[in-house]
């Protein structure tokens, strides 16, 4: 079999992007992602052990529950401080991570053990859970919510209390794109941040890739299924402007695309007609944008206190807002590196095959071997397939092979990839192909 | 950020670590035998295999959970021309005893060894094979933790009436080496609920491929080692006699119908470099940061005799070239004067 080598015209390395769009409805409580309703299965519910408007990570625990099956998977030993009788990793019927504490400070982030980690003794199984999930959220703040802790964030050096909203947080990002836009100032002679009434909406990247296409962001507000307002990114700048209804035309938040943040920032009334509990379990109010999407769980937001700062306020309860519904369009962005290489047969070549099927069946090709000498057949007939009318006499003679697969080396020659044709392609002397082999990275 | 480097010391200031992860994995044996009326089970024209799956696999949220097959070796007494797909038995046989048990000084397959010393000691002449997915074993199975429990009560119609449990529990400090696949331990089977066993001590039944997450499991699992052969199939048909008379794809429905239980632990290694970042007394008490000066006067400095002062917010790790590597972030800033000194220990995952 020949081997070619690639010339620097051969091999082209490119990157692909593609824009798959993502569609959410927040409804009652709920987010649905891409219209997938919730399944429940014959043992748990929702199967994937997550609501639809989540990503469920490798969707591991497909239709499973906890229960105490009584095994253990895997050695038992006993611990004489903590369980004299034994201990092991426990079957519960769900995969689940386990690590051993031990001195490379391991740890998960949110483990099933209400043990802090460093309570823990060192031998001891840390245990996380699965599915990992991520979701769009909602955060709103009134205009008095504070935004950072009540208390001074810096006590002393050694004495760090108190926390930072994550409006604040953003602040720097957000004065960072006044250059597209002069709506992007976190404070300014129109508006402060701090002090007016807003509503975050967090996107996490994994619904998005490497970021938010622009001029794809597309809100819609309904009241019992009425469209009562719509804003777009119509200017592909990041300010979300109002297409439809009581606020078309006016600027009613801002778009942070490579970091998956909503700022709705309009608190006009979008009808005074659908007044609904939007804040808490009391106080009617309009719809408006800056409770767009407020039906999704923990969106109040409110002051936990001088040692945590702003946080979800227990207080207010789920925000059902049966009347209303919401839906986000966006595409992401997903790039995807590919490799081109253009594998040629050139005239006069590849025209000879190794496959035992080229030769005739008649022929001898076996070869001749003694104690002194080694002979192969040198009187090998090539078989004739050379198309005829008839049966014989044949066609003229023509060297022919079928090329059904392109091999790809690496420089030591280790076959690498396999590139199979849908069908053989018929390769004759005076024929010339190339084939171009594409591989996604 | 200053522009002040600082060069590692390898020998000192960073280090290589390795870390085991693990997870448990429990596979119930009604996901396997028929919780979801085989809509979870694939079988593919070339009836060479049968894949599981952990739901109907239609769906998109099936995981694939592994593959059954099943072969013997071309020595075996089941080998004959009337024996059902008796060619593809031997070459799935064949195929995996080359990858897993390699080849002879004389370049022939070598076949299953029941206790893993080539030199002497039964063959396993006719096995199943259980194809453990990547995405459940990831880079190992977890030695010595491998459970998988079979109904062998001598009914068809009630497997799990007596079982026997097969576990690699020597698997820890036992396993073998001489594979080209990697290490495999030996599986050993000892009575489950009653005592279906002809022996009353514990049976090497097979062998376990942990890198590879391939278990081999001898045919006598149904048979040899049993005081009553089971029933393989609703005729009432011996495991010989099933694994010569049908076809691959029925001997992994007649397996999976007495599979009850499998469990093991996973493992992906998380090979780590730490790196201590040391600032001493006199680094980094100054800073670059725009904010840094106001009207060309340190910010924090009110007069001539205060000492420097910054807040370290972020460390970066740059190439013997200067090129910034990446940026490792403290979740809050640390205060940097000439009487404090710290060491930031940035921990690199690959």
């Amino acid at each position: 079999m020949p081997y070619y080598k690639f010339n620097k015209n051969d091999v082209h390395h490119n990157t692909l992007k593609t824009f798959p769009s993502v569609k959410f409805l927040v409804y009652s409580g709920s987010a649905y992602y891409n219209n997938v309703p919730n399944i429940s299965g014959n043992l748990a519910n929702p199967i994937r052990l997550t609501d639809s408007g989540h990503i469920s990570l490798y969707e591991m625990n497909i239709n499973r529950v906890s229960t105490s099956t009584g095994r253990f998977i895997g050695p038992q030993y006993p611990d004489p401080v903590n369980n004299p009788t034994i201990t092991g990793v426990p079957d519960n019927g769900l995969i689940y991570s386990f690590v051993t504490k031990n001195g490379s400070r391991l740890g998960f982030r949110s483990m099933a053990s209400t043990v802090s980690w460093n309570e823990d003794l060192y031998g001891t199984g840390l245990y996380g859970n699965y599915p990992y999930t991520a979701s769009i959220s909602k955060e709103y703040y009134s205009a008095g919510t504070p935004r950072s802790a009540s208390s001074p964030i810096y006590v002393s050096d050694s004495n760090m209390t108190g926390a930072v909203a994550p409006i604040l947080a953003l602040k720097n990002t957000i004065n960072h794109y006044s250059y597209l836009n002069p709506h992007f100032e976190y404070s300014s002679s129109a508006r402060n941040f701090n002090s007016i009434e807003l509503g975050l909406v967090n996107i996490p990247s994994i619904f998005y890739g490497s970021g938010i296409k622009k001029g794809t962001v597309d809100l819609k507000y309904y009241i019992t299924g009425t469209l009562i307002a719509r804003a777009q990114d119509k200017n592909q700048d990041g300010v979300l402007y109002g297409t439809y209804g009581e606020t078309s035309g006016t600027v009613i938040g801002l778009a942070l695309y490579n970091e998956g943040f909503l700022i709705l920032t309009s608190s006009q009334s979008l009808s005074t007609n659908n007044q609904s509990l939007y804040t808490g379990t009391s106080g009617l109010s309009d719809p408006r944008w800056t409770v767009f999407a407020q039906s999704l769980p923990n969106s109040v937001l409110g002051d936990l206190g001088p040692a945590f700062g702003p946080g979800p306020d227990p207080t207010a309860g789920l925000i059902t807002v049966p009347s209303a519904s919401f839906v986000l369009e966006m595409s992401g962005t997903s790039k995807i590196q590919t490799l081109t290489m253009l594998a040629t047969a050139r005239k006069g070549q590849l025209n000879q095959s190794t496959n035992p099927t080229f030769v005739k069946y008649t022929t001898n090709n076996s070869a001749a071997s003694s104690s002194q000498a080694y002979i192969e057949n040198n009187k090998i007939e090539i078989k004739n397939v050379v198309s005829s009318s008839y049966a014989d006499p044949t066609g003229s003679f023509e060297k022919t092979t079928y090329i059904s697969k392109v091999g790809v080396y690496d420089k030591n020659k280790n076959l690498i990839a396999i590139a199979k044709v849908a069908t053989p392609v018929k390769k004759t002397v005076e024929r010339d192909f190339t084939f171009k082999i594409k591989l996604d990275i | 950020m200053a522009t002040s480097f600082k060069t590692f010391d390898p020998s000192q200031d960073s280090v290589v670590t390795r870390n085991l992860l693990h997870e448990a994995i429990p596979m119930t044996g009604t996901i396997v035998s028929g919780a979801y009326a085989d809509n979870n089970i694939k079988n593919y024209s070339h009836g060479m295999f049968q894949s599981v799956y952990d739901y109907p696999y239609l769906s998109s949220s099936a995981n694939h959970i592994f593959d059954l097959t099943c072969g013997y070796a071309a020595t075996s007494s089941l080998s004959g021309a009337s024996s059902t797909q008796n060619a593809k038995k031997i070459n799935i046989y064949n195929q995996m005893a080359q990858v897993l048990a390699g080849f002879d000084a004389q370049g022939a397959v070598r076949r299953f060894d029941e206790d893993g010393d080539l030199t002497d000691g039964d063959k396993i002449n006719e096995a199943y094979f259980i194809n453990l997915t990547r995405l459940l074993y990831k880079d190992e199975i977890k030695k010595g933790s491998f459970t998988l429990t079979l109904g062998v009560s001598a009914s068809y119609g009630s497997p799990f009436a007596e079982t026997i449990n097969i576990t690699d529990a020597s698997g820890s400090n036992g396993y073998k080496v001489n594979s080209p696949a990697g290490e495999y331990g030996i599986l050993f089977a000892n009575n489950g609920t009653g005592t279906p066993m002809a022996t009353a001590t514990t049976q090497p039944v097979g062998l376990l491929y942990y890198q590879a997450g391939i278990a081999v499991l001898t045919a006598s699992v149904f048979g040899g080692i049993l005081s009553s052969s089971a029933e393989m199939n609703a005729s009432a048909e011996t495991v010989d006699a099933v694994l010569s008379g049908s076809a691959i794809s029925g001997n992994c429905d007649d397996l999976r119908h007495r599979f009850l239980n499998l469990s093991f632990n996973n493992t992906t290694e998380l090979n780590s470099t730490v790196y201590f970042c040391r600032a001493n007394n006199t680094d980094f008490n100054y800073s670059s940061n725009p904010t840094y000066l106001s009207s060309s006067q340190i910010v924090v400095k009110t007069d001539a005799m205060d000492v420097p002062v910054s807040y370290v917010t972020a460390v970066g790790l740059y190439s013997v070239d200067n090129e910034l590597l990446a940026v490792a972030k403290l979740s809050e800033p640390l205060k940097k004067d000439p009487t404090t000194e710290f060491t930031v220990r940035v921990r690199l995952d690959y």
